[in-house]
């Protein structure tokens, strides 16, 4: 039986995994390559009250500082909806075209199918997060000349982690959902939330007085303070996200274990 | 024939748990704006006055927070949740078919679903500058509501290129979540370099070619506000949206049910 499992499941992940990487994936890293060269030749062309605001608002120093604080968004929004979209394939896509009891009729069982559907959305959600880095840090070190590139990766790979561990609890909350523009909402609501610290830090900084520590919450420009991010730091908490993506996997498999009407 | 079907169409979006979803939002966003104004840091405040020239920098301010962080994000999310699947959802569900078969060309098809999306979407944004009339007087010292209301309705205009982008988009690519995300990361892009021209006014010829900047753009002649200032950029977007309109309904007589 277990043999003959085998059998069924490893073509079922391998075709989903070949399905991980698609073109629309290759138009994201594009994407974020188009924004890390237009801030690259924009930002150092600035008025110099445009540049000084940007400074003071985000506590930022360096010309690589202004424009790395845009790459990182960038980075952060590409990414975090790149995956969030690839996770609507999981669940909530197959729930509104009512397809869902079909595939669950095959005869694959329910924790592998959330599995082999997330997995391969996380994987191009890396692949996308990783490119988008390399991107940036090549783009400055080309615009600007002497950056070093290990702290521009490090604060990629922290980015990338960060959205890992957005989309894992998105794919759980997904499940809750059955069409596709609830899921889009929910997705915003996750995107925008980590951003509002950011909006305090540049129009209300008098909230964060006597709360330093408060500070780092201003996502992304805390990522480029005090020196940024080291790549130890950053790889860790990419095999942490990585756990916990992997953990809430397999909650939102033993959820829809849970669920009697499927 | 159409103006029921429209009315009918405006009906079911509003019953849709999407458009309740999104009055939740929308309210998020209304009672949020007046709390980042509260204590402006000085470097806020003077960004106001290099970039709208206003005599009242507070008010000022609290237009550029209002349309940049409140309606700009809004229309974003709200156009691709109401427009970006027309068309493909019925495809998805097997029904193009039976559309197609009835006396209703697909044209007109689009054109009703279209315009149904965009009167939910006006009365959302609308109704978000509705509740902002009656709470900001209260909440932001120097309030100027005729100002406020004109500024928020030649927005309507601009924020409206959200409907008829994602609209056109969902046509035009088959798969309805590749192109809800294709239209979403374009009017985030759109939304976040709204104010470019304001902040490098040697650009101001390039930000042109995005909608949203003519949404804006009222902003920068909050002081002399004239009848030609608010139909200018009307009359602009009304030119883009015919354009992108004109593709989606060009586009949509190609679709196999």
């Amino acid at each position: 039986m277990n043999l003959r499992r085998e059998r069924i499941l490893d073509p079922y992940v391998r075709a989903e995994l070949r399905l991980a990487l698609r073109a629309r994936h290759l138009g994201l890293l594009l994407l974020g390559v188009a924004i890390a060269v237009v801030d690259a030749v924009s930002t150092p062309r600035l008025p110099v009250f445009a540049l000084d605001f940007l400074r003071s608002s985000l506590r930022l120093e360096s010309m690589a500082d202004l424009i790395l604080v845009n790459d990182y968004l960038g980075l952060y929004m590409i990414v975090l909806f790149a995956g969030a979209f690839e996770l609507m394939r999981v669940y909530v896509g197959p729930a509104e075209a009512r397809e869902l009891d079909l595939y669950l009729a095959k005869p694959i069982g329910r924790a592998h199918f959330i599995a082999a559907r997330s997995a391969p959305a996380l994987l191009a959600t890396l692949v996308v997060g990783a490119g988008i880095s390399i991107a940036n840090a090549i783009t400055l070190q080309l615009w600007l000349g002497d950056v070093a590139l290990v702290p521009i990766l490090a604060a990629g790979v922290l980015i990338t982690a960060f959205v890992l561990v957005l989309l894992a609890a998105l794919n759980l909350a997904y499940l809750w959902l059955r069409e596709v523009e609830h899921a889009v909402l929910l997705a915003f609501g996750f995107a925008i939330a980590p951003l509002l610290s950011t909006s305090v830090l540049i129009y209300r900084p008098d909230l964060f007085a006597g709360r330093e520590l408060g500070l780092f919450s201003a996502f992304p420009a805390s990522l480029l303070w005090h020196g940024g991010v080291s790549m130890l730091t950053a790889l860790l908490a990419l095999a942490g996200a990585l756990v916990f993506a992997a953990v809430l996997v397999g909650v939102a498999a033993a959820r829809l274990n849970r669920r009697p009407d499927l | 024939m159409s103006a029921a079907m429209v009315g009918h169409e405006v009906r079911a979006l509003l019953r849709a748990r999407r458009t309740r979803l999104a009055i939740g939002i929308v309210l998020y966003a209304v009672v949020g704006a007046p709390f980042l104004l509260a204590k402006p840091p000085p470097h806020v405040a003077a960004a106001a006055t290099e970039w709208f020239h206003a005599s009242d920098p507070a008010f000022a301010l609290f237009l550029f927070i209002w349309t940049d962080l409140a309606l700009n994000k809004l229309a974003a999310v709200l156009g691709v949740v109401l427009a970006g699947g027309i068309v493909r959802e019925e495809q998805s569900r097997g029904l193009l078919p039976l559309l197609w078969a009835k006396p209703i060309t697909r044209a007109r098809y689009f054109l009703v679903k279209l315009a149904a999306a965009a009167i939910v979407f006006s009365m959302l944004l609308g109704g978000a500058a509705l509740i902002g009339l009656v709470l900001f007087p209260w909440q932001i010292a120097g309030f100027r509501p005729v100002p406020f209301l004109i500024v928020s309705g030649v927005h309507l205009f601009g924020a409206l290129f959200a409907v008829v982008l994602s609209a056109t988009v969902a046509i035009l690519v088959p798969r309805r979540l590749t192109a809800m995300l294709i239209s979403l990361m374009l009017l985030m892009l759109l939304v976040g370099s709204a104010f470019i021209g304001f902040y490098n006014p040697a650009w101001a010829d390039y930000a042109a070619i995005n909608p949203f900047y003519h949404a804006v753009w009222l902003l920068g002649h909050i002081d002399g506000l004239t009848v030609a200032h608010v139909l200018r950029p009307i009359a602009i977007l009304l030119g883009v949206h015919t354009v992108f309109i004109a593709i989606g309904v060009a586009a949509v007589r190609r679709i196999e049910p």
